[in-house]
């Protein structure tokens, strides 16, 4: 009997564990110092709501976009730009990527260039069709963006994602176009 | 009118001024009127049940569209700021991915 109550105690408590240990509270106090940041949190029921509002602007794949969400359990973004170089620490991140290093976690990409460290991270799953997770964080000195999306991933909606897929193009937190970041700094390598 | 004697005024006074009996019903009346409350006599019609239930139906018929309005104006408010940050969330992701993709390309190109 004691044993069953132990095993459901731990069930009960082990979603919360997991989400303690990608939790972005070493992150949330740099949008005090930031010069502009994004915060978004959206999990369960407000993912649905989100995603039940798809459509009601003749939004552009709005298809393609409620289906890749309808597995997920939610989306955690935290996107900040410093006004220079030291406003935040590698000790900030530091608990994120330790936790992306457990073993569960699979490095796909990995940039370290000029300052700038990017790495995106999948959770493979049991049957191998699809992803439990990905993560993204990536960091430049006076910028750091943290993406975690928890739930069940298709590997082509990262495709998707990559691609335009009709989400809208938003300002960049530097007030480039933010999908122009990659672009640009590869001009930038190019004109030397 | 002219009366030829005092006599006769008398009687005619005596007869008008005599003493009757109340009705049977006159002082349960009376003490019936006295019970009733000031408001009560006034407008009878208001103290029915069924004034009451049509009261009631009207005020419900005016406040419960708009409580109900009200409510789905900041469901539709929450939705959309929901939506925004969904798609905001996935713009954001979409840049991550496409700059890592972009710059280990450009690296192979270098490598190669």
């Amino acid at each position: 009997m004691k044993n069953i109550l132990m095993t459901g105690l731990l069930f009960s408590i082990a979603p919360v564990l997991f989400a303690q240990d990608f939790d972005f509270h070493t992150l949330d106090k740099l949008a005090a110092v930031a010069k502009s940041s994004t915060n978004v949190t959206l999990s369960g029921d407000m993912l649905k709501l989100a995603a039940g509002f798809l459509g009601s602007d003749n939004d552009k794949d709005a298809a393609s976009i409620k289906a890749m969400v309808a597995n997920m359990k939610g989306i955690y973004v935290r996107a900040y730009e410093f006004d220079k170089p030291g406003q935040y620490s590698e000790s900030d991140v530091a608990p994120l990527r330790a936790y992306l290093k457990q073993p569960k976690w699979s490095a796909i990409m990995e940039v370290k260039d000029d300052g700038e460290w990017t790495q995106v991270f999948v959770l493979p799953t049991a049957n191998g069709t699809k992803l439990g997770g990905l993560a993204v964080v990536s960091t430049e000195p006076t910028s750091l963006t943290v993406v975690y999306i928890d739930g069940s991933i298709d590997p082509a909606d990262l495709e998707k994602l990559s691609g335009n897929m009709g989400i809208p193009e938003i300002k960049g937190l530097d007030g480039k176009l933010g999908n122009q970041k990659g672009d640009n700094k590869a001009d930038k390598k190019t004109g030397k | 009118m002219n009366w030829n004697t005092d006599e006769e005024l008398e009687q005619v006074l005596r007869g008008s001024l005599r003493r009757s009996a109340a009705p049977p019903d006159f002082a349960p009346k009376v003490l019936a009127k006295t019970r009733q409350p000031a408001g009560g006599s006034r407008m009878p019609w208001l103290r029915r049940p069924f004034t009451l239930a049509l009261a009631a139906a009207l005020m419900a018929v005016a406040i419960i569209p708009a409580v109900v309005l009200d409510h789905q104006r900041r469901e539709a408010a929450r939705g959309l700021k929901a939506k925004q940050d969904l798609l905001t969330a996935l713009a954001i992701t979409r840049d991550q991915l496409q700059h890592a993709r972009n710059e280990v390309r450009k690296n192979t190109r270098i490598i190669q």
